[in-house]
């Protein structure tokens, strides 16, 4: 999908990208706690396994021009007291952002913002209570809550966006299942 | 009739939202304090850990089974599980083995929880008269006796981490 540069935005910049690699990870910088360290491990580590499917899917021009892709990932241990910037667990360009047009982090970030707020799909939101939507907020779909976890995804088709961003959703969801049956495993058997 | 805090209002009465939401976040946060503490004494690396989970357990327990006599004495429907954002804490905690585990659960769990529980009750002690303010009152003590407790404890993790 095409989507104008936004003006002023300042996405591209803070998420430190550099250009040629598939993917760019940036971590937010809070201290590193055990269960931040541990919820970043689960993130990385699901987000690598989707790598190839993303990449495949934004090969196809229909679906992203720029074959691009910017995923936010929010921390499900913060409630709405935490900031947005502070509550951002995790970051991830597909593709090349230095050769993007667009500003997809920027675009990830702003729906993935609604979404923290409203603790709901921008799907959802967007069909059956757009009400709760303040001017000013980004209409567009392509962030997913569903569990403890809010995912924004920016730099296709929405309805990729969206889709990728649900796929994500529902990995992490069984990812921490999976940690934490692991753990307790572990701790019966020691 | 029950006396106390605990006895049937008025039904003239009728609670304050505030009341309310205090009544609903004290429960949830038993419900997660509870379930985080039966995870420690089964899981806790540290003997200090495991008696700090139990003694939290006893508490909250006490407290949780005073709160729903008072909520019903009041019509309050108290929530039955914990929300999302705590509920992904609690799996998390759930995910970390040995001393990872130990200092988490005595930071979140007997810190961050216990200082977030205070001011929620400090908060509707402060107002008089009614029995939720009551109630509040009378669990300030122990409250603050468990927050040091915690505090103590997670210096001492962090102490034996350190070494």
């Amino acid at each position: 999908m095409n989507l104008p540069v936004a003006p002023g935005a300042t996405g591209a910049a803070r998420n430190q990208c550099s250009a040629g690699t598939a993917a760019h990870v940036v971590a937010n910088p809070r201290s590193a706690r055990a269960e931040r360290t541990l919820l970043v491990r689960i993130v990385e580590q699901t987000l690598d396994a989707m790598e190839p499917m993303v990449v495949r899917i934004l090969r196809d021009e229909a679906v992203s021009a720029e074959h691009a892709l910017h995923i936010v990932v929010m921390d499900p241990t913060c409630d709405r007291r935490v900031g947005f910037e502070d509550a951002i667990l995790l970051e991830r360009s597909f593709g090349d952002p230095a050769g993007w047009n667009a500003d997809y982090a920027w675009y990830a970030r702003e729906k993935t913002r609604v979404s923290w707020r409203e603790r709901r799909s921008l799907r959802t939101l967007l069909s059956q209570c757009p009400d709760r939507l303040n001017a000013g907020d980004i209409r567009v779909e392509g962030a997913v809550r569903d569990g403890v976890w809010i995912i924004g995804a920016s730099g296709a088709q929405p309805w990729y966006d969206h889709a990728i961003a649900s796929v994500a959703v529902h990995l992490l969801e069984a990812a921490l299942a999976q940690t934490s049956a692991a753990a307790a495993a572990e701790s019966r058997a020691s | 009739m029950r006396s106390g805090w605990a006895g049937r209002e008025r039904p003239s009465e009728i609670k304050p939202a505030a009341q309310q939401e205090f009544l609903r976040t004290a429960a949830e946060a038993g419900l997660f304090e509870i379930e985080a503490s039966r995870i420690a004494i089964a899981r806790g690396g540290s003997a200090a850990v495991r008696r700090f989970a139990e003694a939290t357990l006893r508490d909250r327990v006490s407290i949780d089974t005073d709160l729903q006599q008072l909520a019903e004495s009041v019509n309050v429907a108290l929530p039955s599980q914990v929300g999302d954002t705590l509920r992904a804490r609690l799996a998390v905690l759930a995910s970390l083995t040995g001393n990872d585990f130990d200092r988490a659960y005595a930071r979140n769990v007997g810190i961050i929880a216990q200082e977030e529980a205070l001011l929620a009750f400090e908060r509707a002690a402060n107002q008089e008269g009614e029995r939720v303010e009551r109630f509040a009152a009378s669990q300030l003590p122990g409250l603050r006796k468990h927050l040091e407790w915690a505090r103590q404890l997670a210096a001492e993790l962090d102490r034996t981490s350190m070494a």
